[in-house]
């Protein structure tokens, strides 16, 4: 049974839609890369994830988490009091700026120690000894020093490392990152997602990684959600879709992608981002898409199977 | 401590209210206890006597010692200023936390009580009830209390409400940490800066009022004093017996003076806006 299940994901804003139908599954030590432009629903589905959405927004669908013993919780209709136990403790997660995300008045230490007061309550030896294996783990050095730093003595990749720590301190079965990696330097970059990949190993950890790097995603991911706009635009598994994408927009992506790694100058895709409040109507993206067919503007595509774990919303897919 | 020390170091004012402030509670506190006279055994043998070396500001008209009197006066105004802002704050603080956490109806219903409770003059409803006959200290207290908590709610509200909204807010909410240890730990933390400034104004407002109403004779009564009254007293002769009207109108407006700088002062420092660095 999978991790985690989302179902039929739709969140909206009034009457304006601004995710619809998400689906995906991931398994116990998979990782999941949802990939897609600025502004196509990314981090508002990692929010939706651990229904910390704010209340404007009306959210519909399942996410189904797998919790012990193949008992299973549906995240978007549980109490407080279950999402409690979940958020922090079954599910981590890493925000984008890792600065804002971290309380400015209390000190790193006990930004950490909160997470294990809540999580269990033990004495302060053992507390403060776990906090520094977490700093530690997440490969900050001189860990004694930063248990007593504010935030904003600390630079930005220690800043990143300490919101995974955070993260962490719960023990989660499933860590939802959201561009963890996009606020660092392209070095620091690299050591923060090598560290992921480590720490994923060593402790059996399913991760969501929400990127908008395609490298990243082929690096780490088994399987990819291409979001456009707000809708799925392809999922699967990471080798098929980067060796034949089926949808017009993935195809793009590869080819600007494919243009970068060969030092060529990549031919950018017609058009711009529909806005959320006035989308055209179809499939979001059939303005600027090459293979457009009459169809394509008068009703949302259907999903089309491809290989049984490879999956488009394309009424033309290539082939 | 030492951090404490920086703090006073880097901006003048706060520095200057700061010495004005221990000046004068300590002048209250400690004097009484050195002064060879008592605040109110009169010996009408020396009934408005000038400025001297036996009575550095004189006497009153029942030859009362007016600096023992004002440091005494001094005690009571001080007190009452502090429990009522401290009541107010408790009580400006709780409300703005449950109105801009919460939110919703509750928020409606609080922020129209603060409307309403703001729309009334301030004095003249103290005045009122006081001159009803509830005039004990601790119900002047309550009463200053009751009127002045409404800036403090709404200065924490809305502040409550930018906080929320930060991401570390969200990070505490992913992280599954109970809705009270939100409140009190990542936002409450993160608002003090103009908590405590308004503190520190509405000190100083407070001091105002109490002399008002005791200079109406309706605040503290005879024979305890406050400055208020102490003032009220030089009424009998203001140009024969200046001293005593000028002293304690001295020492009224150089505590509400030292108290606004404090109160600037911390603006300055702990307001990003302004610019200074600390």
């Amino acid at each position: 049974m999978s991790l985690i299940t989302a179902e039929n994901i739709s969140v909206s804003l009034g009457r304006t839609p601004i995710l619809k139908d998400i689906n995906f599954s991931v398994e116990t030590g998979e990782t999941l890369a949802i990939v897609g432009e600025t502004g196509c629903g990314k981090s508002l589905l990692c929010k939706t994830l651990l229904n910390i959405l704010p209340q404007s927004l009306s959210v519909n669908g399942n996410i189904w988490f797998n919790i012990a013993d193949k008992k299973r919780i549906n995240i978007l209709s549980s109490g407080e009091q279950i999402l409690k136990t979940i958020r922090g403790k079954e599910i981590g997660m890493v925000f984008q700026d890792a600065f804002a995300s971290l309380n400015p008045v209390i000190k790193c230490g006990k930004q950490i120690s909160d997470v294990l007061a809540v999580k269990s309550k033990t004495d302060h030896r053992t507390k403060k000894s776990r906090i520094f294996s977490l700093l530690e783990i997440v490969g900050l050095a001189d860990v004694t020093r930063i248990y007593n730093l504010y935030p904003h003595q600390l630079s930005g990749g220690m800043q990143q490392r300490m919101a995974l720590a955070i993260a962490l301190a719960g023990n989660p079965r499933l860590l939802i990152a959201d561009e963890p990696s996009s606020s660092l330097d392209s070095i620091a970059q690299k050591q923060y997602l090598d560290l992921l990949n480590r720490l994923k190993h060593a402790i059996n950890l399913t991760l969501i990684l929400v990127t908008h790097d395609l490298d990243e995603a082929f690096a780490f991911a088994d399987k990819m959600l291409v979001l456009y706009a707000g809708y799925t635009a392809e999922y699967g598994n990471t080798v098929d879709i980067r060796t034949a994408p089926a949808h017009p927009y993935t195809k793009a992506l590869l080819d600007i992608y494919q243009a970068f790694r060969e030092n060529r100058q990549p031919t950018p895709l017609p058009g711009e981002i529909p806005s959320l409040g006035n989308p055209p109507a179809g499939c979001r993206f059939h303005p600027r898409c090459y293979r457009v067919q009459p169809a394509c503007a008068e009703q949302a595509p259907p999903k089309k199977d491809l290989s049984g774990r490879h999956y488009t919303w394309c009424f033309n897919p290539i082939e | 401590m030492k951090g404490l020390i920086n703090i006073l170091h880097s901006d003048r004012s706060l520095q200057l209210g700061v010495i004005i402030i221990s000046v004068i509670c300590l002048f209250s506190i400690l004097g009484p206890l050195l002064s060879p006279y008592h605040y109110n055994t009169q010996n009408l043998s020396e009934s408005f006597q000038r400025p001297s070396w036996s009575h550095p500001l004189g006497t009153d008209f029942f030859g009362r010692d007016l600096l023992t009197r004002l440091m005494y006066g001094g005690r009571i105004t001080l007190t009452v200023a502090f429990s009522a802002t401290l009541f107010a704050v408790i009580i400006g603080t709780i409300v703005g936390l449950a109105s801009g956490f919460i939110g919703g109806w509750l928020d409606r219903i609080l922020m129209r009580l603060v409307d309403i409770l703001l729309g009334f003059p301030k004095l003249f409803v103290i005045l009122l009830l006081v001159g009803m006959g509830y005039t004990s200290l601790g119900l002047v207290v309550t009463f200053l209390a009751l009127f002045s908590w409404m800036e403090i709610a709404r200065i924490v509200r809305s502040d409550v409400w930018v906080a929320k909204e930060q991401l570390y807010v969200k990070s505490a909410e992913a992280l599954g940490l109970r809705r009270r240890r939100i409140i009190f730990r990542h936002i409450l933390p993160n608002i003090t800066g103009p908590l405590i400034v308004s503190t520190v104004l509405l000190i100083s407002s407070l001091i105002l009022i109490e002399s008002s109403l005791s200079f109406l004779g309706l605040g503290v009564q005879p024979p305890n004093a406050s400055w208020g009254t102490i003032l009220n007293e030089g009424r009998v002769d203001p140009v024969g017996a200046w001293w005593i009207s000028v002293f304690s109108g001295i020492i009224i407006v150089t505590c509400v003076i030292g108290f606004n700088l404090i109160g600037d002062g911390l603006r300055n420092i702990l307001d990003p806006k302004t610019g200074k660095k600390t």
